[in-house]
């Protein structure tokens, strides 16, 4: 069992500073994904841990060993870690069990070693296929198996999904967070997708612009996120503008009053004074009488059948438009008058 | 990300697969298949009438021929040639393509170019410029030395592409697994680019195989040499026949090697792979500088030293009497032959090209293994087989320009139908077909859209062939109708009597010539970003 402790680390490519003066924990045991847009730098820290980069400045510890530091760096071979890239990179040029077996020593434990581990996959059976014969998901499975084959003390996943189909992605998924649990060893896994950090993971860090913005379970950091860009970045969110504020702890806005955790705007965006929700938390309500104009009441402007669920955008007083996701059935028509509650607190930025 | 609602499974997901196992080939037009198989028994003509020969002549002869201890030293001459300058070849290509692409050496692109370029240097002529500065120089060691120098770049160009393409995802994942940055690069980089380069060995193979101006120059008795002396000499057709068979059996099996080589090459690909580039190897200090020098006395041995050695015989011949009007005529009728050879291939190359980028059925695939005979057919025994043909079957044509042209066409037909098929891959076939729709006959439709849009890679191939054939050896010295003299005989028949100064305008003019089509090739080739553009931040 091995931690990740990453303390004041500077990486870059040429002149161009990606990572600046980041700290990062991963505690020994866990699956933290590493969460970004394309460009943050989660792949450059990726590999400055695999150390496939030297880094300019800061030091990274696995466990109590320091791998790479002002005075010390260990390369990869001697890192005891495995990774799993993108698109898995099998070698093309061997079989499923020469894939599995490429960082063991030769020898019958070794054999056995990679059928312990065909059958940890679930591909028993498939040691002498080749490559190029197995699906995607059958490819990033061997992939895994080849990293965890040497025992290593840190797995690193290098957005292991995107290349596969959406409805395979969500079943592979699953299956390596199960694998990665059954085993306990330490991973990091990055990702631009913010559904799989939320559900694969143990702790998600948010990145942006070579920082860490938010570290913290999938609940904390999808309900409580540090700030708006982070909001908006980790699911869907409904913005509605601040009207005005109650002493009690709630804000006015068009859906009547909230209650709202308010969350002060770091520096940017000093004009933005907004009241957060998740879709999930709005009600629909109708039909309702003609004549009733409590706050929350609007006309359905039009709305998007997608089976399980709708999406109705309302068009209220103000002139704002407000989606809202409805569960199964059939959604209002265009022109029905409904109104709108919310359930749970709002966060307001500002 | 705003609102968005979640995407659920893809409803078109699964039926890719499925497109492209119901994908079938139409059935290819009768006129392409009828133009096509004549193309095909064209191109096997001399190859057959050898066969024909052979059989003529009785299997006691040809018997005698085989078991004489002269045909088994050329048999081990050639083998032995064949093997030591591809070793060497290979060697030399894997180091190099490494250099350029994966290392931080400087002047990569610069590199690139200069280690295309030893293809522009016909093998005669680069013997001939070493024979007249180092006249010492003779034998298999010598031979082997200026073929590894000419040839090495049939291995460095496609395993620098091939390195290039492959994942470097690979070999970090090696790294990972605790290999050694040596190991990591053995046994997951290499292994990526070896189907590249195990073909370009074998390419310098048959290169090598069919030589006939180096070991000619160097009087090493490899196949070539003594089929063209048997010929010349005693006139002694059966067994010249005999060993050019023999000499096609050994090319054709280099050929096959290459074909399964090569289709395996493409299987080892994953359809996959990060798109991004490998991070370089630094090279600093005592390395770089042992790098450089390899790299520099390289470009001496293979381009220096052959450049240097015609500028300074050109010099010294001026004292010689060089007449331009005899320079000048023999690149018109170098070029005017070869014009007509090149008119010959594209002609016959069109209807095989576009069957075999159009309709790949079992048919189609037979009519393109035949119409490749050439490229197994080094050009001594297309210019034996053709002197017997046009003896025998069309006296008429014996030592005239159409049957040296033709000879042209057979043996260069597969680099036409090489740039015609490819040209026709690249144009959709929709827009002949709504060429089609909008109500043109096939013919008309076909004019219209897809010629249009190949006919430059097309006349590529044409010119390809061209400059090729411009080079052509010992098929024009076998066939040339008596008083026509090309700039290869000129310069041959100088360097033959040993007036090496007379010589050198001539070769100077071919190697100019021959440095169009490896300028191409090697422009094609040396397209690449730099690597840290590609590196995801």
């Amino acid at each position: 069992m091995t931690s990740v402790r990453v303390r004041g680390l500077t990486a870059a490519y040429g002149d161009i500073d990606v990572l600046e003066n980041l700290d990062l924990d991963v505690p020994s045991g866990s699956l933290m994904a590493v969460l970004g847009a394309s460009g943050s730098g989660k792949t450059t820290l990726l590999r400055v841990l695999a150390g496939f980069l030297r880094p300019r400045a800061g030091s990274v510890f696995l466990g109590d060993r320091e791998v790479a530091g002002p005075k010390v760096f260990v390369p990869p071979e001697k890192r005891r870690i495995g990774i799993v890239p993108q698109e898995g990179a099998l070698f093309p040029h061997l079989d499923v069990q020469a894939n599995i077996a490429f960082g063991l020593r030769k020898g019958s434990q070794s054999r056995d070693r990679v059928t312990e581990l065909l059958d940890l996959v679930g591909l028993a059976g498939l040691g002498a296929a080749r490559p190029q014969e197995l699906s995607g998901g059958q490819q990033q499975r061997v992939a895994l198996a080849r990293a965890l084959a040497p025992e290593p003390d840190v797995v690193l996943l290098d957005e292991p999904f995107t290349a596969l189909d959406a409805g395979l992605r969500n079943r592979v998924r699953s299956e390596v967070r199960d694998v990665l649990r059954a085993v306990g060893t330490t991973a990091v896994l990055v990702t631009h997708d913010q559904e799989e950090a939320l559900s694969i993971a143990d702790l998600v860090a948010v990145m942006r612009d070579g920082r860490l913005v938010q570290v913290g379970s999938p609940a904390e950091v999808y309900g409580a996120p540090a700030d708006l860009q982070v909001a908006e970045f980790v699911g869907d969110v409904v913005e509605l503008p601040v009207l005005g504020t109650s002493a009690d702890g709630r804000v006015t806005c068009v859906l009547g009053d909230v209650l709202v955790d308010v969350i002060a705007a770091e520096g940017v965006g000093t004009n933005t004074d907004v009241v957060v929700l998740r879709p999930e938390q709005l009600v629909l309500a109708c039909p309702i009488g003609p004549g009733v104009t409590s706050p929350g009441v609007g006309v359905v402007r039009s709305s998007s059948y997608h089976g399980h669920d709708s999406m109705v955008m309302v068009a209220m007083s103000d002139g704002s438009v407000v989606p809202v996701r409805v569960p199964g059935g059939l959604p209002p028509q265009p022109g029905e008058k409904v109104q709108i509650s919310v359930t749970g607190r709002g966060r307001r930025y500002h | 990300m705003s609102l968005q609602l979640n995407q659920s499974a893809n409803p078109v997901r699964s039926s890719a697969p499925g497109r492209r196992r119901s994908r079938v080939f139409p059935r290819p037009p009768r006129l392409l298949l009828v133009l096509g198989a004549v193309t095909a028994a064209v191109a096997v003509i001399p190859l057959v009438y050898l066969v024909v020969r052979v059989f003529d002549a009785g299997w006691e002869r040809v018997g005698e021929v085989l078991w004489r201890t002269r045909t088994l030293d050329t048999v081990l001459t050639s083998i032995a040639l064949v093997t030591v300058v591809t070793v060497a070849c290979l060697v030399i290509g894997i180091y190099v393509a490494w250099l350029v692409t994966r290392t931080t050496v400087p002047l990569r692109g610069a590199w690139l170019v200069l280690i295309a370029l030893p293809l522009a240097v016909p093998s005669y002529v680069a013997a001939y410029a070493w024979i007249a500065q180092f006249p010492w120089l003779t034998g298999f060691w010598a031979a082997a030395l200026i073929l590894t120098l000419v040839s090495f770049p049939y291995v460095a160009l496609p395993t620098a592409a091939a390195f290039r393409l492959a994942d470097p995802g690979l070999e970090e994942v090696a790294r990972s697994l605790g290999k050694s940055p040596f190991r990591a690069f053995t046994s997951a980089a290499l292994p990526q680019a070896w189907p590249a380069a195990a073909a370009g060995a074998l390419l310098v193979a048959l290169y090598v195989l069919s030589d006939f101006g180096a070991v000619a120059l160097f009087r090493v008795d490899a196949f070539t040499r003594v089929i063209y002396a048997s010929y010349r000499g005693s006139f002694d057709r059966v067994s010249a026949a005999v060993l050019a068979l023999l000499l096609v059996l050994l090319a054709a099996l280099l050929v096959y090697a290459e074909r399964r080589i090569r289709g395996r090459g493409r299987r080892w690909r994953l359809a996959s792979g990060a798109q991004r580039l490998a991070i370089p190897v630094t090279l600093r200090g005592g390395r770089l500088i042992l790098v450089l020098a390899s790299l520099v006395s390289l470009t001496v041995l293979a381009l220096g030293v052959p450049i240097a050695s015609l500028i300074d015989l050109m010099f010294r011949s001026t004292n010689v009497n060089l007449d331009p009007s005899r320079l000048l005529a023999a690149a018109l009728s170098s070029a005017g032959v070869a014009m007509l050879g090149a008119v010959i291939a594209v002609a016959l190359a069109l209807p095989v090209g576009i069957l075999a980028a159009r309709y790949r059925t079992r048919t189609v695939r037979g009519i393109e293994t035949f119409a490749y005979t050439g490229h197994a057919l080094p050009g001594v025994v297309v210019g034996l087989s053709l002197v017997f043909f046009t003896l025998t079957v069309v006296p008429f044509a014996y030592q005239t320009i159409a049957a040296l042209a033709f000879a042209y066409a057979v043996l260069f037909l597969p680099k036409a139908i090489g740039a015609t098929r490819s040209a026709t891959a690249a144009v959709p076939p929709v827009l002949e077909q709504t060429a089609r729709a909008l109500g043109r006959g096939p013919i008309r439709a076909w004019l219209s859209t897809t010629a249009r849009l190949t006919a430059p890679g097309v006349a590529a191939g044409g010119l390809l062939v061209l400059l090729t054939a411009m080079k052509e050896l010992p098929a024009t010295l076998m066939l040339r109708p008596t008083g026509l003299n090309t700039l290869a005989t000129e310069m041959w028949s100088r360097t033959e009597i040993a007036a090496y100064g007379a010589a050198a305008p001539y070769a100077i003019a071919l190697i100019v010539l021959a440095a169009l089509p490896a300028w191409l090739l090697s422009r094609s080739m040396g397209s690449r970003d730099d690597a840290a553009d590609n590196v995801e931040a």
